[in-house]
This record gives C-alpha cells, structure tokens and sequence, in this order.
C-alpha cells in the first residue's frame, strides 16, 4: 500500500533533475519544478513515516522495511543537495540556507553508517534502543519542514507567475 | 543444563501425579518427547505433511527433476571420485559404543548429577536465612557449617516431611523474619512467636553462636548448587501445587493486598514482632563486621580506621591516607544511630557490644510502636566499612513481594528474572531510581518437569493473544480477564473440564493456570507449513591450516559417536559440505556404494551440483554418512590448499538449506580471505594493551549480516565454530550466528596437540551441542501488561517486529535479555506480568509452544524499587548493554556508562530513600555487590582496557555476555574461588550417591590466597585450580599424585584418579561444578610460576592492577563522584 506513492515520485524526480538543467534559467518553470521536487520531498517523508509505522504495527517485518527506506536514502539526498546548489545557482539565499541544514544532516547520516549496517537503516538495529521511534521522530520534523517549504515555493511561483 | 532444583522436584511424586491422572491429556512430564507421546501423535501430523517423510532422493524437496543429471553430468566444474580407497562400502557394523540416546527434552550431555528428592526440598533453612540476615557471617564459617551440615543431614536421612510447610515459608518472603520457621530449622518443638525483646528462644548456642550465623549461613548454604541459587525458593513451592490443588483459595483473583502475618512479603513490612525481635538484639553484633580475626570477639566495637584499612592489603601505601576521612569508623556507632529511624533492620549488626544505646532503645522502639520496619533487602550497608560482602554461597534471586499464592505459582528465577522484582509505577519513578529496567530469560533451558498440555483450543486472549496463564483472573466461571490487556474474554467449554481431577467446572484448577511454565501441543493453527524435519549440515574448513589444527578427527569422531543420538526422527537429513578454495559437497544418495565428492570451483557464482542428494536422509544414508566421516580426516592430509573461501561455502549451504531449514554448523579455522566475504586482518598486536579505544569491535562488511538474516528468513540456524590461533575477525564472522539465532563457539589456539584441554572442551562441547535438544523455525514473543513496552533486544536472534523474535534454531543453552520501559503509568495496577511464549518444532516434527509467565508486584515509591532490586539480573542486563553500547559507540563509553550506572543508582538511592546523611558509601542491602560486579565487568575480558587482550576473545566475551544465561555469564564477570585442600563432608550435598563438598565462596583477592591452600578459581569456561608454593603434602599426593610442590607438572588439565578420600572429594566438586553447564570449563592446574598464573591473577577483581583500580580504589571513586 505504501507502494502507490512511489512510482510517481521516482518519474519525477528523473524529469525534474532532467527538465531541472535544460531550464534553470527560466525562473517560472524552475520555481515549478522546484515545486514538484518538494512535492516529491513531501512524498518521501510520507512514505517513510507510512513504512516506518507499518513496521511499528507489524504489518511488515524490519527486513523489509529497512529494505524499502534505505532505497531512498540516496535519491533523497542526492535530491536535496540538488535543490541546495540549484538555489545556490539561482542565488535564491533564503531557501538555499533554509535547506543547508537538512542536506547536512542527509549527509551525515550517510556518511556515518557502520560498516558492517546495511544503510541508514539496518533491520537488525531498529527495534534496538528506540531506534524506530527517532526514525519516526525524524520523519516527522522532515515532512514539517517540507510541507513548510511546500508552501513557501508555492507561494513564490504564485509570486513569479503573477509578475511574468 | 537441567538443574538441581528441577530434579530435585522429580522424586517428590507430586508431578508425577499430575502427569499420569489425567487420562484425556496425553501429559507428558517426563516423557521424552520421542516416547509414547511423540509417536502417539506422529501420525496425525503426516496426513498434514503430505511430503513429510520422503523418500530417500527427492525427498520433501521439489526439485526431484534434476535427479537423473545430478548422477552423471558432473559439468565442467565438478570432478567426482571415490571418496577414500579401502574404506568398508556397505558393511559398517551398527555403531558400537555410542551412547544411550538422550531425550532430547532434558538432553545433557552428562549423566549429571541429578539431586535426589531429599537434597533440595527440606529446606528450612532459607526462610531463616532470608529472615535476618542477608550475610554471609566470616566470623563463623565454622559454626554455620556445623548447623548446616546438621540441617542436611537430618534431610539426607529423612524424606521430606513438610515439604509443603517448608516451602509455604521459603516463598514468604526475603526479607521478611519468620520466626516459626528457623524454630523449625533447629528442630526444637516449634515455640511460641518469641517476644519482641528477647532473643528466639530456639537458640541455645551462647554468643559464639549467634543466631544470625545460622540465619545468614543457611540462606545461601542450602542444598541448591551454586548455579542454581534461586530454584528452592521459588520454584519448588511450585510445586506442591500440582497434587493437590493448592489449599488456598484458586491463584487467578486479582491479587489482593497481603494477608497479614508471616505469608506476607519482603517489600512489604514484616510482622512487627520479628523485626523487634531483629532490632533489639544485641548479640548479633559482630556478624556483619569484618572477618577472619573479628571471630573470638563476638561483640565487637568496630575497629579504629587502621584496622579497617588493614583489610585492604593491595592498596598502595599512599592511598590510606586518602582513604582515611570518607570511612572514619570513629563515626560509626553514631551514624548508625543516626540512620536508625530509617534502618531499624542493620542496627543490631553493627551496634556497640553496651547493648542498645539511649537511641538504638528509642529508635527499636519507635520501630515496635510503628509496627514496620526496613526490609532487609534496604538495609544500609556502608560499603567502605563492610569488606565481606559475599555470601559464602551463591546469591540467590530475591523473592518478587507477592502475596503467597502467587508467587508459589511464579515463574522460576532461572527462566524468567527482571531486574526489579518490584516494577516502579511510573517512568519517572524508574528514572529517579536510575537502575535499569529489563528482564532476562532463558526459556528453552532444560527442564526436568515440564507439564505438556494437548488440547484443540489453546485459551488465549482475544485481543492480546496472551496464553492464559496462572495470574489471570476469572470473573466467573464462564469469564477471565487477561492479565496482560485487561479485556474480559471467555472461557471456552473445553476449558470447563479439568483432566487433572477429571471434573467438571474448575477451569482455574486447569494445568494451564496452575503452572507458570507451560509447554502446548499447537494444533495446525500454529504451523505455517508442515514442521520441518531435523536437518543438519556441516560446513567444514578443510584448509591446510585446519588439517594442521587436527580437528576434522575429532569432529568426525564425535559425530560418528553421537550419530544416533542426533534429535531427531525418521526424517532427521544430514549433509555435509567442505571447503578451501573451492566447495566440496558430498554426494551420499541411498544406494550408491561410497560417497561421493563432488568439487565447484567456481567460488563467485556459487550453484549445488546435485541438489538433491546432497541432504539425505540420515537413517537410510547412515552407512554411507559413517563412511564418509570415517574418510574424511584422511582425505585431506596432504592439503596444501591455504586459501579458504567461507562466503561463498555459507551461500552454498544456505542453497541447500534453503528449502527446509535447519541447522548450519560451520567449523572455521582461519580468516576467510577468498572469494565473497573475505575479510582482512584488522586487529593490530601492539593495540591489545592499549589504554585508548579498542577499535574494530563492529563487523567490517554486511555480507554475514545479510546472509543471516536470509538465513533466518528461511529458518536456517547457523552455528559458528571457531578454532584458530590467529585472528579471524570474530566480530564479522560473528554476525552469521548473531542474527541467525545461531552459538559462537570460540577455541582459540586450538590444535590437537598442543592445546589438550582445548581439545578435550571441544570434545565436549560438541557431544552436548550434537546430542542436545533443539527447537526448529521459532518464533519468540514476549508480552507485558500494558503499559509496559519492550524497547531493546539481546541475545543471538533477529527481531522481525517490535517483540516477535526470529528464532530458526532454539537450544537450551540460549539466554536472551530485553529492556522495558514504562510508556504508560501502572496507577491502579498492584501486580503486572510478563510473558514469554516460544513456538517451536521440536525435533520429533511437533509443532509446540512453551509458555512462561511471571508475576511481579508494582510499587510506588523508590525505597520498594530499591528494596526489589536483583543485584545479578541488573549486571546482567548493564553488561548487555554496555556491549551495544561499545560497538556503537566506544569501548571507554561503556566503560563509563557502567561506572555511571553505580554512580548514579547509589547517589539516587542516598539523596532520595536515605534522609539523613552519613559519611561513607551507603548502598541498600540488595544492591552492597552492585559496586563489586561494575568493578569485575569493567576488569572483564570484554571491557577491560590496559590488559592485553586479544581482538578475537574479546569480541567472543562480548557474545558470551550477550548470549549466557544469567548464572553463567554472572560466572564469566564473577568467578567463584573455592579453597578446596580443605574439603570437607560437612555441608555436602549428596547427588547421586556422590557427595558433593561445598566450600564456601571467597572473595577474589590475593588475601584470601595462601601458601598453604590450594584454590580453585571457576570462571565459567575455565577453571583454575592453584597450588600454593607451601601446600599440604597431603593434598599434592592425595590429590593430585605428586610427592611435592616441585613434582606438579608445569601443564596439568586432568585430576589423576586417585582412589583416595580428598582425591574423590576435589573430583566430585570439580565434576559438579562442570555438570551444571552446558558448556564444558577447561581446568588449568598452575603453580606459581605457570604461564597461566597472570589469567589467574587477571580474575583477582578485588585488587589491583597496573592498569585498574582496586576494588577499595573503585567503592573511594564512586563515593567521591556521589558526593559531588
């Protein structure tokens, strides 16, 4: 069930990276792919909190959980770095420092796996310690934090396309 | 390992009883389940396995098709050829000499000493002991052995007589005196309830003898051997239960407040006019105090500071100085007075010899007048004054503070423990008291007496599916109340009849809810697929390097010895795989004339040749399987392949297990460096000493990871022996075992020459592992009462949702622990319970679920908390946890986080239950060793730092901390030290026919130590037995067979069998001891100037070392951060 969401927002994060370089200096359509890519970033952040409290109801089992959220590990990172430097580009400062931080730690938590973890979220780990609870916790602040960029790029193409 | 206490259940009959009664339940108590019972119901599980016991070829298995290409079309890779020339094909004689067949259900290894009925069950003593004090009381170890040995001796002759009223009291209380029964105990006429003041009259030994030498002696000192402290407390009041309905009214009311008077509990005030009688006297004085010299001086005024000082013999010399003003013993009478009001229970120990000051008067009698007092677990013990905090004998699990009918019903201690026996109402309750909260379980342990339930219907809980169990309540007849989730279910009709009275209407009389510890036949409800058959593959190293090491032989000799013994039925599969470079699979299909060896070389890209003739059946391959056994040593002699390629050995294996599962046990020489899964040295030599942070403790790759949780994704168990000299980075081979429920088994520098005793442990260790019982495709969930949630795991196994863990294989040597906390505030709760229920199938293809609940009281304020703690299960679960924590974070985190732990449990327990400050380390009677067991974990193999240990076994100690059972991990962070050229009668217990000395305990510290002894040090996997320079003659010629100290061979493993009276005594203890383990402990025999002599040393908690503190260095530390 939490499957649906997934297809869709893999498509888009191909066209947008894709569209995202052929248009970077058409503000409107960028501020739109913008849009789509928070869009996606929402998505994701539903998905996991969706898996994850699966995994807390035991419909699935940590195997495959893990499996499914550590798939998206890297496209939401390399996403988010992607967004940064695009605003880093298009010298939109606010929003560049807005998503710095969520890169970082993107960043770091890919960084410091263990060795011997399989990803972010190792299936042998995450019943351990509360792990799945910050897991959740996490998921939680990030789809705030997206939902709250949601609406600034919304507000901002609004803003573009009223100026064009 | 079954134990003492469980055996000694079986001669009392009363389960017996109970087994045969009941016509319409197949029980089977004793009944191994390969008996009557398992093939009574073999049959009607096939119809169910329509694939069940297969033909020999393609067997349950559907890929039959390939059959005829895997006979002749080897393919590129495979070159097939006789396995060894000369071998008898066909005409191996039926196994001579291999051993009687072990039932699986209680399968040690050893004949074992099984202790007759009359050894455990008088025990009067315990209630006495428990009742006043906790101690071991060093001034008298003479006196108390001579009361001792009365007591057992009266019980040796007798049959028990009162069971049942003795045991009504060992379950009473810990705390709580009960007057009656230590009247009981000295076998004076029972007297009256003795006055508050004056002294049980059922003491006629003068001052020399004092009545708490008795109390504090017999406690530990009764019959349980030391692993199984806690049995005869607990769990034989168990017992009684099974004839007779218990006599009081059915165990499934809610609990209700206490009954007053003596069945009431520790947490709980005692009667008033025990404690009066505690509190008033005065002869009690010296016992608590300090030991060997304070003997002659029974009332003893504590010595001067010096004196106190001179116990502490490794402290360097500067250091009294320092040690001076925290234990000023001049503060004494008067900090105690101080605290009186608060410790009415210690006070007579440490009392002036003037009898009762103005304020000890006042005080006892504000104590009278309050009619409560201070449990004895709280009782508060300055931990700089106090040296001799060990009891003699091992420390028994406190008692959970129930009411009487429910803890009779209580799970056993060695199954199921918490670290609190009394559950703290709320986190912040807990949080304040700063001890961790978590339970530690061993539920496949060998049981001797094991009710068996057959029924269609399994009583659970609707919403929660919580087994009913004994602390359910029943509503009415036709209604319980889940004591998990509270919700009212019913009782179903089949429930009504009780087949153990065979009536009609008592369904609180049902086994089910007069047995805390249960096992269910499941119907086919409970099976995913039809249970699986025993299936056993063997992975074997065969590089030049494990030649060398010369274990195949003695691995195909142990199988080839334990081959019937296997658990296992008509189905049972086994296989076998080799490798180097390449995999090596034999082929041993009914039919052909020897084995066949077929080789892939192509290690990347691993496939089974013949995938079904691989794992056959064993009672229709036997002979070929003994051929092939009988072969192998010699087939690989001459190997010079050095390479070993284990990754891709697992994945073949895993192939072949894949579709029925089962169990994987690998035999791993040396570092695997070929192929998938190699691995690279990562340990540096000159790091193993060092100071800074051990690193590498976390696996170097997932590969072992991953294939274990596919492993156990299809039930496959894979257990990991490991025999090398070198390092072999245990920490990522490790993981195969961990997540695959598997056991590590670590020999280092094992070779079958050099290293003779680790080839005898090997020897034994697998007789046990072959032969011992095994449960397939488990599944264990732990339940608790809501409110409670289970947040961390520990133990080998793969927690697949948040409490259901993944066990493909389950072994009774298997401890887990888990970690709770409180989510939601137990206000209107008096008890909560947990319970662990594991589905397995067993090895005869039933399908079963043993069932363990236990009940444990909810307080509310912190002196109960404290007062519930249980010292061992809280080191246990600190140790699990310091493990995670050390592979997460850093070694010198945990370090920390351990010493934190005593820290900030003993600042809590002085700040918030003491209220009037005094100088010294004050901790709770319960936890004085909580200091002691930090201070031994923090010098243990796994945590210590400065000492030079190798990668490899400290990683294996970290396992073994994880996966023991608590008696015996507590062994590996505690050994036991026994002085043994003084063994005696006195005290032994009679196992078998064999008496058993028991000596008593002593502390690990080179004081205790004499020339003139001789020690035995047990330390779980090892023991060492050190002789002292000046050593009796006697002993050395007695025992060990040398005419002097210079004669004893300077590498000793075995006690010569000497036909006299002391060599018999040590080797009856020494066998004992081994007898109680699953595994099987190496005994070193070193003098002075051994090379073993440093290990020996190493376990010496108590002093210090180069690199640690000294145990008085360590309790001065703690003071100095709690007073902060």
């Amino acid at each position: 069930m939490a499957a649906s969401p997934l297809l869709p927002k893999g498509y888009v994060i191909a066209c947008a990276i894709g569209t995202v370089i052929q248009e970077m200096s058409h503000v409107s359509d960028f501020r739109m792919i913008w849009k789509r890519l928070i869009d996606m970033q929402c998505l994701d952040s539903n998905f996991k909190i969706i898996t994850l409290s699966d995994l807390e109801c035991d419909y699935i089992n940590a195997r495959a959980c893990c499996s499914k959220l550590n798939k998206w590990v890297i496209p939401e990172m390399v996403g988010q770095c992607l967004s940064m430097m695009l605003m880093l580009v298009s010298m939109h400062w606010f929003i560049f420092v807005l998503n710095m931080p969520v890169a970082a730690w993107n960043i770091y938590r890919y960084v410091k796996i263990p060795m011997g973890n399989m990803g972010v979220f190792d299936p042998t780990e995450i019943h351990n310690r509360g792990l799945l609870k910050s897991y959740m916790k996490e998921a939680m602040i990030k789809l705030g934090y997206h939902l709250l960029c949601f609406f600034i790029y919304l507000y901002s193409l609004i803003l573009a396309l009223i100026n064009d | 390992m079954s134990t003492a206490g469980f055996n000694s259940q079986n001669g009392t009959g009363t389960g017996q009883t109970y087994a045969n009664g009941p016509s319409q339940n197949p029980v089977s108590l004793q009944q191994p389940p390969g008996g009557g019972y398992g093939m009574n119901h073999q049959p009607s599980y096939n119809p169910m396995q329509a694939k069940a016991p297969g033909p020999p070829g393609p067997g349950p298995y559907p890929f039959g098709q390939y059959q005829p290409v895997s006979s002749h079309q080897p393919g590129p890779q495979l070159s097939s050829y006789p396995a060894a020339p000369g071998q008898p094909l066909l005409s191996r004689p039926p196994m001579g000499g291999h051993p009687s067949y072990t039932p699986p259900q209680s399968a040690s290894p050893s004949p074992g000493p099984r202790l007759p009925p009359a050894q455990a069950t008088p025990l009067p003593p315990p209630p006495a002991a428990t009742s006043t004090s906790y101690y071991p009381n060093p001034p008298q170890p003479m006196a108390s052995a001579w009361q001792y040995n009365a007591a057992s001796a009266s019980s040796m002759s007798t049959p028990p007589r009162g069971p049942v009223a003795n045991h009504v009291n060992p379950a009473a209380s810990l705390a709580a005196p009960s007057p009656p029964s230590s009247a009981a105990y000295s076998s004076a006429p029972p007297p009256p309830p003795p006055p508050h003041m004056s002294h049980s009259p059922a003491q006629p030994s003068g001052p020399g003898l004092p009545p708490t030498s008795m109390h504090g002696y017999t406690q530990p000192g009764t019959a349980p051997p030391p692993m199984n402290p806690m049995v005869p407390n607990t769990y034989q009041p168990n017992r009684p239960a099974y004839g007779p309905p218990p006599a009081g009214p059915p165990p499934t009311m809610r609990p209700t407040p206490p009954p007053a008077g003596p069945p009431m509990t520790s947490g709980t005030p005692p009667p008033p006019k025990a404690d009066g009688d505690v509190a008033g006297n005065g002869p009690q004085a010296p016992n608590s105090y300090n030991h060997v010299d304070s003997r002659m001086a029974p009332p003893t005024q504590p010595g001067p500071p010096g004196r106190h000082l001179g116990h502490y013999p490794s402290l360097p010399p500067g250091y009294q100085n320092t040690s001076a003003p925290p234990a000023p013993s001049s503060f004494h009478p008067a900090g105690q007075a101080a605290t009186q009001p608060y410790t009415q229970g210690p006070q007579p120990y440490q009392q002036p010899p003037g009898g009762p000051g103005p304020a000890q008067l006042s005080s006892s009698l504000a104590a009278m007048s309050l009619q409560s007092s201070t449990p004895e677990a709280l009782r508060v013990v300055n931990l700089l004054q106090e040296r001799n905090l060990l009891p003699a004998n091992p420390v028994p699990a406190p008692t959970p503070c129930l009411t009487q009918d429910l803890q009779k019903l209580n799970c056993n201690p060695e199954v199921f423990r918490c670290t609190l026996t009394s559950i703290p109402q709320t986190q912040s309750l807990l949080n304040k008291a700063k001890l961790p909260l978590g339970l530690l379980l061993h539920p496949f342990k060998d049981l001797s007496q094991l009710p068996v339930v057959t029924s269609s219907t399994i009583v659970r809980c609707r919403s929660c599916r919580t087994y009913i169990n004994p602390f359910v309540s029943f509503l009415d007849q036709r209604r319980w109340k889940c004591n998990l989730c509270y919700r009212v279910n019913d009782v179903p009709e089949e429930f009504m009849y009780n087949p153990v009275s065979r009536s009609y209407g008592e369904p609180h009389k049902r086994p089910e809810v007069q047995n805390a510890t249960i096992e269910f036949i499941a119907p086919s409800e409970y099976m995913l697929r039809p249970p699986q058959p025993a299936v056993y593959l063997f992975v074997l190293d065969v590089s030049h390097n494990a030649v060398e090491t010369g274990y195949l032989s003695v691995f195909c000799q142990s199988l080839l010895d334990n081959i019937n013994a296997l658990p296992g039925d008509s189905r049972t599969k086994v296989g076998f795989i080799t490798f180097d470079s390449t995999i090596h699979f034999y082929n041993l299909q009914e039919g052909l004339s020897q084995p066949q060896m077929l080789i892939v070389s192509d290690i990347e890209d691993i496939f089974l040749p013949t995938p079904d003739s691989l794992l056959v059946n064993l009672n229709e391959s036997k002979e070929l399987v003994q051929d092939l056994l009988k072969s192998l040593p010699n087939l690989f002699e001459k190997t010079m392949e050095t390479q070993s390629a284990l990754g891709s050995a697992l994945q073949a294996a895993f192939k072949l297990l894949s579709p029925t599962g089962g169990r994987m046990s690998v035999f791993q020489t040396q570092l695997p460096n070929l192929g998938v899964g190699a691995l690279q040295s990562r340990e540096d030599p000159n790091q193993r000493a060092s100071v800074k942070d051990v690193q590498h403790l976390s696996p170097a790759t997932d590969f072992y990871k991953k294939l274990a949780l596919d492993c156990s994704g299809q039930q496959v168990a894979v257990d990991l022996f490991l025999l090398s000299s070198q390092y072999c980075d245990l920490a990522s081979l490790g993981c195969i075992s961990r997540y695959s429920a598997g056991t590590v088994y670590y020999y280092p520098s094992y070779h079958h020459q050099h290293n003779p005793d680790q080839v005898e442990r090997f020897q034994r260790d697998l007789k046990r592992y072959l032969t011992r019982k095994i449960g397939f495709e488990a599944v264990m969930r732990i339940r608790c009462t809501k409110g409670l949630s289970i947040h961390t795991f520990h133990g080998n196994f793969f927690v697949r949702s948040t409490d259901l863990l993944s066990l493909p294989n389950v072994n009774p040597d298997a401890g887990f622990a888990v970690q709770m906390s409180i989510e939601e505030n137990l206000d209107d709760m008096q008890v909560v319970s947990f319970q662990a229920a594991l589905l397995y199938t067993s090895s005869k293809g039933e399908r079963r679920i043993r069932v363990h609940t236990m009940c444990l009281p909810v307080v509310n304020s912190l002196s109960d908390v404290f007062a519930g703690a249980d010292v061992q299960a809280i080191t246990g679960l600190l140790a699990c946890m310091a493990v995670d924590r050390s592979v997460t974070a850093s070694l010198s985190d945990a370090r920390d986080a351990m010493t934190n732990a005593a820290i900030d449990s003993l600042t809590s327990y002085r700040q918030a239950v003491l209220t009037i400050q005094q100088p010294g380390l004050l901790a709770p009677a319960c936890l004085r060793l909580f200091p002691l067991y930090i201070l031994a974990l923090l010098k243990q193999k796994a945590f210590r730092t400065g000492t030079s240990t190798r990668l490899d076994d400290r990683v294996f100690a970290m396992y073994q901390l994880k996966y023991q059972p608590l008696v015996f991990s507590m062994l590996m962070i505690h050994p036991a030290l026994y002085r043994i050229d003084d063994l005696t009668d006195e005290g032994a217990l009679n196992v078998n026919d064999r008496t058993i000395p028991q000596p008593r305990v002593l502390q690990l510290s080179v004081e205790k130590l004499s020339r003139e002894g001789a020690f035995l040090m047990d330390a779980g996997i090892v023991m060492y037995l050190w002789i002292g320079r000046n050593c009796h003659p006697n002993f050395l010629s007695q025992v060990l067979g040398v005419p002097n100290y210079a004669a004893v061979p300077e590498k000793l493993h075995l006690l010569p069998e000497l036909d006299t009276a002391e060599s018999q005594r040590t080797r009856a203890f020494i066998s004992w001891l081994r007898d109680q383990r699953p595994f099987f402990p190496s005994l070193h025999i070193i003098r002075d100037e051994s090379q073993l002599k440093p290990h020996f040393m190493q376990n010496m908690i108590e002093d210090r070392t180069e690199s640690a503190l000294s145990y008085y260095e360590f309790l001065l530390h703690l003071q100095q951060q709690i007073s902060k």
